[in-house]
């Protein structure tokens, strides 16, 4: 018996996130420049409206009306499919990372999520690694030998960070046992010796810096952007597009960014936990209850949510213009000889340290 | 292959500790913003200088040029006419005519009204577009008129808007 009203529900959430996230890309557009601006001592795009804040609009606009150039002998059906096959896997690697506790009304459970799927994890896995084939196909598809540098250099970079990430997730499996992002976002509210909540980044300091890293490589994030180094590749791998084809695989860039930022914040940072909030308000030990209303709780951890990930984008942005990018070989050299090693140990530790019930 | 390799300390080495010292720099940016950029339209530039010693050498109505025209010696905008009173200064040599590299200046002689001089321009054309801002003719110039001044938003939507002629250049002072 499907019961339509919680299928509307998530109908409605999931239209609301796209929304939302496509409404962040288009800004995070303007924070970027505009925060670059600032650490350089400059101000950035301040004409469009207040602050520039209609910038993303105007920058649509023109991107509408540019022409769309296909390169001569370039593989048309590909070179068509290869931004499209960039922006919806990060869209949809969005729909497993939960942004609030579960809610109760009227005896139907409702995730503040768009799909608690059991596999979660390996879902978020599985799709952004689809993410990579728009970038490869986009390379080769344009007939191009810098974007094809591009695409190769984002495969070979892809499967070196690929590992070291699963092998820091490995760890975070190792401690809160589930593959579910809300699990896991859930167990992190459980306190340490009753007064410190027990955070990925506080049980996983280690897994959390490899993440980290592996998660800036997999965006093609600075420093490690080489798919797209402008100075060595042209544009990398969109050299040869233009137009909205073009304003994909920069959405694509952006909305990879915003799921990553959650899954930071989700997999180390408590998701959307506040500490000591619990589903009925602050629950502080040897204190007391400060009793609240469900639908302020959910408010509270939405909020808290959303301010992890703005953080987080902001330290995207942040380590963009600070650090320089790295060369091909330290690149792969880090991943190979630092990272992985990095990684098993880091669950050799976790292992240890479950042994010895510590975590 | 490197033999006069770096050799790192254990901090550069590890390199993470540098990154977050990097991130301390561009953050400390990010809050105390020193403004070297101006909001062009809204904002001028204040073009001014050490120019006051140089102009009293050669002009000794230094001080009022400074204050009245924005005239300066060490920037080089649109050029400006000095009209003494009723007086204008150019006596048509033509010394900036000729000595300007790019033909920018176009002078038509004509013979004085005033009894006061022999000659004064009856078209002085400087054409900005051509002009280097070089400042040769003012340094030609044996009557001290022709000038430069700290005008530099010159915007046109044709180029023959471009090209002052005398009118427009002629500036009075005192
Ligand atoms: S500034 Fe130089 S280029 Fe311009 S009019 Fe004078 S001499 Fe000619
Ligand atoms: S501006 Fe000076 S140099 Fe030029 S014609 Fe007049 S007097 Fe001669």
């Amino acid at each position: 018996m499907v019961d339509y009203i919680t299928v509307a529900i998530y109908t409605v959430m999931s239209v609301v996130v796209f929304v939302l996230i496509l409404t962040t890309v288009a800004f995070l557009t303007l924070a970027e420049r505009r925060i670059s601006a600032f650490m350089q001592d400059r101000l950035g795009p301040n004409r469009v409206g207040p602050w520039g804040l209609f910038q993303p609009v105007a920058d649509g606009i023109k991107f509408i009306m540019k022409e769309d150039i296909t390169p001569l002998e370039a593989n048309k059906l590909l070179y068509t499919l290869a931004p499209i096959l960039t922006i919806i896997p990060a869209m949809l690697t969005f729909a497993v990372v939960p942004f609030g506790h579960d809610l109760f009304l009227h005896g139907r459970v409702i995730n503040l999520q768009i799909a608690n799927l059991n596999v979660g994890i390996l879902y978020v896995f599985a799709i952004a690694s689809m993410g990579i084939f728009g970038i490869i196909i986009g390379g080769w598809a344009s007939n191009n030998k810098y974007s094809l540098l591009g695409g190769l250099r984002s495969a070979s970079q892809f499967i070196s960070y690929e590992i070291s990430m699963g092998l820091a997730v490995i760890g975070i499996l190792m401690v809160y046992g589930s593959l579910k992002l809300n699990d896991i976002a859930l167990y992190q509210g459980s306190l340490w010796f009753n007064t410190i909540p027990k955070w990925g980044i506080l049980v996983q300091p280690l897994g959390f810096i490899i993440f980290l890293v592996s998660v800036f490589a997999e965006t093609n994030r600075v420093p490690f952007d080489l798919p797209e180094a402008e100075s060595e590749l042209v544009g990398g791998y969109h050299t040869e597009y233009s137009s909205m084809k073009f304003a994909f695989f920069f959405m694509g860039e952006y909305a990879n960014m915003i799921t990553a930022s959650a899954l930071i914040a989700t997999l180390y940072f408590g998701g959307w936990q506040v500490p000591y909030l619990h589903n009925i308000g602050f629950i502080i030990p040897k204190f007391g209850i400060v009793h609240m209303q469900q639908w302020l709780v959910a408010i509270i951890e939405v909020l808290s949510f959303v301010i992890k990930v703005g953080f987080f984008l902001f330290f995207f942005l942040w380590v963009r213009w600070t650090l320089p990018r790295f060369r091909f070989d330290q690149l792969t050299a880090l991943g190979w000889k630092v990272l992985i090693p990095l990684g098993i140990l880091n669950i050799v530790i976790t292992g240890a340290l479950i042994m010895l019930r510590i975590i | 292959m490197t033999e006069n390799k770096k050799k790192y300390t254990f901090k550069e080495a590890v390199y993470f500790i540098e990154i977050l010292r990097g991130l301390g720099v561009t953050i400390k940016h990010f809050f105390t913003r020193r403004k070297f950029a101006i909001n062009y339209p809204e904002e001028k530039l204040n073009i001014t200088g050490n120019t006051q010693a140089t102009m009293k050498v050669m002009d000794k109505d230094a001080q009022e040029l400074i204050d009245r025209v924005e005239v300066t010696m060490n920037y080089r905008g649109k050029h400006a006419l000095l009209v003494d009173g009723d007086l204008g200064r150019c006596v048509a040599c033509k010394m900036c005519e000729t000595v300007c590299p790019f033909f920018a200046i176009y002078i038509e002689p004509e013979e004085s009204p005033d009894p006061r001089k022999e000659r004064s321009p009856k078209i002085f054309e400087v054409d900005l577009t051509r002009c280097a801002y070089c400042g040769y003719c003012v340094e030609a110039c044996p009557e001290n008129a022709i000038t430069m001044t700290s005008f530099y938003s010159l915007v046109a939507r044709q180029r023959p808007e471009l090209s002052i002629q005398r009118k427009e250049l002629r500036t009075v002072i005192k």
